[in-house]
């Protein structure tokens, strides 16, 4: 998987691409503890990412969650295979997507 | 049933705000009164010092002790007396009225109510006549001390029969040296102020409580939309999940929070709790689908292990000069361990043993590619030693941290020559024709795939008719009872020595061993996964074969015809063998009678090389007994006395189990043509 991070003052954007998975996830992990510091507005761009498994969500999860003490996270361009895990794994409803 | 009664959030709300309100509401109005009376009680008191005031600026002290004493109204006292009347006249007072305190009440001196008589004097009218004593009572009996000093004294209000609520002001009236000549009292009507007060009290305390009413009311109500129904929402939504993400996404969905407090921040964290919970059910079925993968791969596996056992030799005519069994038990495995044999070529035997220490499908691809690795060297025509030093380089470049322990032997059916190597496995058992297992010490390599450069050098076995090795991985070794004690190589040994395992087939002396083992066990999960491979050697020699018969008389024949074969293949028979076979004969009934039940005796027969010498041995359980001891006079005495006769040796021994007959025979040499010419 590849991140392609881009930072705009206190707004980070994270690209994703490829797969999140079991493999990948510990690499977006390291990406989020490294860059969030001092940052209140977590963009992540999803156009190109192709899958995500339970172990992408949790590390998603977590971001979510401290972005909720720090500020806000976005979720942009989901495909609608993502989107399906989304909304069966409730996180519909707790991310702010937009498509 | 009845329902228990609840104290729910609402009932709490409900009852503190309505004590709070009927706490503040109280207080307000408690207070709001109090100063009220205290105003007005000040204005009414206020009023009556001034009155008070005035007039006792206009009288002399010594005036008053002359009025006291003498009783005389004179012209001054009338013009007091008028000025008295007008200025009740003209202020808001009742009464207004000059005392001297003396004794346990008062005299009256000046009284604006004074009435006059007929004849328009005061003297004989008049409740409060010049002079007129009166006891004092309640708060004015009270303040008796003080008025006799001549002490200020607090307005006094109290209720009167006919008047009403009156207040009374007092304004002492001393002398110079401070004694008292006489109080101005006036006495001011409260009947309005009390009346007023009644009015507040009643408007005031209404218009708070209808407020507290409505305000409450107001509250309430508020409360309950804000966080007694989203909590309610909340409740419901909770109570509706019942493990289907799409259901419960529904009812939280359906919950409403408007505000941004912290009924909102619980509804956001029941919403990653519900998140958290789909993700623990992703994860669960992700789970689930990688251990049936898992499992699919290491049935595969296995099977494909299974499959790596040899089937039976080809069928040949005559049979080979060996046999060969092996066993596998796989239940609890944590290694892969399989036994292997094949012929390398007519009559050369080829047998492995081994194990890998690994269970997974890395195992499993390992014991494949290690067994095809080294069943090519073995097959190449290479001799054991080169074929195994060629494989383990083999292994060794293919290995990622696995090796292969292995026991290879080849035996050769012509010449009962055994070579073999032993890399890592347990030593190996070996029974001659004594019938007695007893351990090979044999050197022990480096396991295949270990070490890259290890030469490996062959043990060297002459095998004869009989005799039996008995192979093993050390997973039979490591079989532990409950306490965690191991199966000794001790037990293991004394197992296969038991008569029913040393003499019966291998197949049975395989399952003995098995048995033995699950038996210390106790139970299935304290066996690992092992492998046995038993090898016997059979063929015939001349100087000595063996043959195995049930101790009943049915198989006399049998004997009959062993004996026969081996006495021809050393150009032995007709007349010469007659007494011997005829011999044997009854010596093989005899030991049948005193064989144990179900039992079997190994026949050796042993004729050493330029010796016309026949050994005929007779192994079996006989328990004990001397077969060839018989009661005289029987058939058995005269068959008995016949081997004797016809034997040059008997020999009966006991040993650890085993009885063993021996007879000997000298073979007389052929008889020339001339002698059985002349016969």
């Amino acid at each position: 998987m590849t991140i392609t991070r881009k930072h705009e003052g206190t707004k980070l954007t994270l690209a994703l691409e490829g797969r999140l998975d079991t493999i990948t996830s510990p690499e977006l992990s390291e990406a989020l503890n490294a860059e969030l510091d001092g940052v209140t507005e977590l963009l992540l761009d999803m156009e190109q990412l192709v899958y995500l498994s339970s172990a992408g969500l949790r590390v998603i999860l977590a971001a979510q969650k401290r972005m909720n003490r720090q500020g806000r996270m976005k979720v942009a361009h989901v495909c609608a295979d993502i989107m399906e895990v989304f909304e069966l794994t409730g996180f519909a409803s707790i991310l702010d997507i937009q498509q | 049933m009845k329902q228990k009664f609840r104290f729910t959030l609402w009932k709490k709300l409900v009852v503190m705000i309505l004590i709070m309100s009927v706490t503040l509401c109280t207080c307000a109005l408690f207070i709001s009164y109090r100063t009220y009376w205290n105003r007005s009680v000040e204005f009414c008191q206020r009023l009556g010092q001034s009155v008070a005031q005035t007039l006792a600026s206009q009288l002399d002290p010594e005036d008053l002790d002359r009025y006291y004493e003498t009783g005389e109204m004179d012209e001054g006292y009338l013009e007091t007396q008028q000025f008295i009347i007008d200025l009740v006249e003209n202020n808001e007072v009742e009464y207004l009225y000059v005392v001297r305190p003396n004794g346990t009440g008062i005299t009256f001196l000046f009284d604006s109510d004074m009435e006059t008589g007929t004849d328009g004097e005061y003297e004989e009218g008049g409740y409060c006549v010049l002079g007129s004593y009166v006891e004092l009572e309640g708060d004015f009996a009270a303040s008796l001390d003080k008025l006799l000093m001549g002490e200020d004294v607090e307005p006094i209000v109290q209720q009167d029969e006919s008047d009403g609520w009156l207040m009374t002001a007092m304004i002492p009236v001393n002398h110079e040296d401070g004694t008292v000549a006489g109080y101005v009292m006036v006495d001011i009507g409260m009947n309005g102020v009390m009346q007023e007060q009644k009015s507040f009290l009643l408007y005031t305390g209404g218009l708070l409580v209808t407020l507290t009413l409505v305000f409450t009311l107001i509250f309430l109500l508020m409360a309950r939309r804000s966080f007694i129904q989203p909590l309610q929402k909340l409740t419901e939504a909770a109570h509706q999940y019942n493990g289907g993400m799409s259901h419960a996404q529904e009812a939280f969905d359906a919950v409403q929070i408007r505000g941004d407090d912290e009924i909102r921040t619980l509804s956001d964290a029941f919403r990653m709790m519900l998140a958290e919970i789909g993700l623990n059910a992703m994860e669960q079925q992700e789970l689930a689908v990688r251990e049936q993968q898992i499992e699919s791969e290491l049935q595969l596996a296995n099977e494909l292990h299974r499959s790596m056992l040899p089937k039976e030799l080809p069928h040949r005519d005559g049979g080979y000069p060996f046999r060969v069994c092996g066993q596998t038990n796989w239940e609890e495995a944590t290694a892969y361990t399989f036994y292997d044999y094949f012929l390398l070529e007519e009559d050369r035997l080829c047998i492995i043993l081994s194990d890998v220490p690994d269970s997974g499908i890395s195992g499993a691809l390992f014991t494949v590619m290690a067994r095809t690795a080294l069943k090519s060297q073995l097959s190449s025509g290479l001799p054991l030693g080169e074929a195994m030093t060629a494989a383990n380089r083999q292994l060794y470049e293919m290995s990622s941290g696995l090796c292969m322990n292995a026991l290879v032997g080849v035996l050769d059916g012509t010449t009962g020559q055994f070579y073999c190597i032993n890399a890592g496995e347990p030593d190996p058992l070996l029974m001659r024709s004594q019938g007695r297992y007893d351990w090979m010490k044999l050197r022990s390599y480096a396991p295949l795939g270990q070490s890259e450069n290890v030469v490996y050098q062959v043990i060297y076995l002459e095998l004869h008719q009989g005799d039996r090795l008995f192979f093993h991985s050390s997973g039979l070794d490591a079989i532990t009872d409950r306490e965690g004690t191991p199966f000794s190589s001790e037990q293991l040994r004394q197992t296969l020595n038991q008569s029913r395992n040393s003499q019966g087939e291998l197949e049975q002396q395989l399952a003995g061993v098995s048995e033995a083992g699950a038996a210390y066990a106790g139970q299935p999960g304290l066996i690992g996964g092992y492998a046995m491979l038993a090898l016997e050697y059979r063929r015939r020699d001349k100087a000595q074969a063996h043959c195995l018969l049930d101790a009943v008389p049915a198989q006399s024949g049998r004997l009959q015809d062993f004996l026969r074969d081996q006495l021809a293949a050393n150009g032995l028979f007709g007349q010469r063998i007659a007494a011997l076979m005829v011999a044997v004969d009854e010596l093989f009934t005899l030991c049948c009678r005193q064989a144990a039940p179900n039992s079997r005796f190994l026949v050796e027969c042993a004729m050493p090389q330029g010796e016309a010498l026949v050994v005929l041995r007779l192994k079996g359980d006989m328990q004990g007994e001397d077969p060839l001891k018989c009661a005289e006079g029987t058939a058995d005495a005269y068959a008995a006395d016949f081997i004797r006769t016809k034997c040059d040796r008997v020999l009966i021994e006991h040993n650890d189990g085993m009885d063993i007959v021996t007879v000997v025979k000298r073979m007389e040499p052929p008889k020339t043509a001339n002698e059985e010419k002349s016969e």
